[in-house]
């Protein structure tokens, strides 16, 4: 079974092998980004084979937290990954072998439907990251909102209130939607930094397939007390950096995805919001950010 | 001395910041700032072995300061270029 869809512009394929117990169904939350494309067009290739098994593992990197679950990296002499991928209670879900430039990839999966879910998303949403990091894009740690047509992301580290904010705007701000809770890509479309929903969302099934020019990025912070105000470019590399899926051993990806980073500094303003969950805090910082676009 | 393989100046918006890539600097997880001097300094000795006496240099050649003063910033920016981490000693 051969699957095709296009996520923040880019196309990708999944490839289902034949005889195996995985299918689509892993893949609920990508119908809404299924798509028909020319080979030509594709970002990576990802084959799903439970039989798998590579080769060679070659040097460990280190074991990576990712929001909860584990992430052990290994590279190769020609510059190739293997990835094991583990859920929040340490099981082995997803062994993941790709290709320098994360183009060619094979996964084998592990475990009940929800390991198998589990270790398939997390394998795409990698490869989507490091496939193209190289190509004006970032699979961002945010929650994000539109209004007025314009989609404002929201940062912070797990357990901040970025989901708790975005829902808050929601409840006070009349005719603003939800465009992912957890996890969309920024990709600078034409010069325009723009945010697309993704089939990953965390916690919140929000799995759209739209975008919309950003606005403002925010960088929230817990705090007993409502503020805001904008950050330098200095600051806002340093907020948005570590909001990012990356790889900083690997220079295309690390260049790839700094280049990206200023790219949208360059154009969009960052604010940190110090905040409570509260309506005070939504109605400063919609009426700060949207006053700042107003104007410029 | 030397700047350390995978650090690296970047420019954004004219404000000139310093970060780090590559296994051996995986734990470097700041971001530096410099100011418009330490970055001329930065550009004057990246990839190649340099000592004080060369940073003292490129203020001397760029800006218009005595040698007293001169040896004294490049000194202090040395100093915190150390402590920062992305110096090798000869």
């Amino acid at each position: 079974m051969i699957k095709q869809y296009k996520v923040g512009g880019h196309a990708y394929q999944v490839i289902f092998a034949e005889g195996g117990i995985n299918n689509d169904k892993l893949l609920e939350s990508s119908n809404p980004f299924e798509t028909e494309v020319d080979d030509s067009e594709l970002l990576f290739r990802m084959v799903v084979d439970d039989k798998f098994r590579p080769e060679t593992t070659g040097k460990e990197i280190g074991q990576f937290d990712s929001g909860g679950n584990n992430n052990g990296v290994y590279i190769r002499e020609d510059g190739s990954y293997e990835i094991r991928i583990s859920d929040y209670f340490k099981r082995q879900c997803c062994l993941l072998d790709a290709s320098h430039d994360f183009a060619n990839v094979r996964i084998a999966l592990n475990g009940d439907f929800y390991m198998r879910q589990f270790g398939i998303n997390n394998a795409l949403m990698m490869t989507m990251a490091f496939a193209a990091a190289d190509k004006d894009t970032l699979l961002i740690h945010a929650s994000v909102v539109r209004e007025n047509g314009v989609g404002y992301p929201f940062l912070g580290v797990s357990g901040t209130g970025k989901s708790t904010h975005t829902s808050n705007w929601l409840k006070y701000i009349p005719d603003t939607d939800l465009m992912n809770d957890d996890n969309p890509i920024i990709r600078v479309v034409d010069g325009t930094p723009t945010v697309f929903g993704s089939p990953w969302s965390g916690k919140t099934p929000c799995y759209r397939n739209v975008q919309a020019p950003i606005g403002a990025i925010t960088q929230l912070k817990q705090a007993p007390y409502n503020k805001i105000r904008r950050e330098t470019v200095i600051e806002a590399f340093a907020s948005i950096l570590p909001s990012c899926s990356i790889m900083k051993w690997d220079k295309r990806i690390y260049s790839g995805i700094c280049d990206t980073v200023t790219k949208v500094i360059e154009t969009v303003p960052a604010y940190l919001l110090e905040n409570l969950p509260d309506e005070e805090a939504v109605r400063l910082s919609f009426s700060t950010i949207r006053r700042d676009i107003q104007l410029s | 001395m030397r700047i350390k393989h995978g650090f690296e100046l970047r420019t954004i918006c004219g404000e000139h910041i310093i970060i780090a890539h590559g296994l051996e600097n995986i734990d470097f997880t700041k971001v530096i700032s410099l100011n418009e001097s330490a970055a001329d300094i930065w550009n004057a000795v990246v990839g190649k072995d340099f000592t004080v006496n060369d940073m003292i240099n490129v203020l001397l050649d760029l800006y218009e300061v005595d040698q007293v003063q001169a040896s004294k910033d490049a000194e202090e920016l040395l100093k915190q270029w150390i402590s920062a981490g992305f110096i090798q000693p000869e």
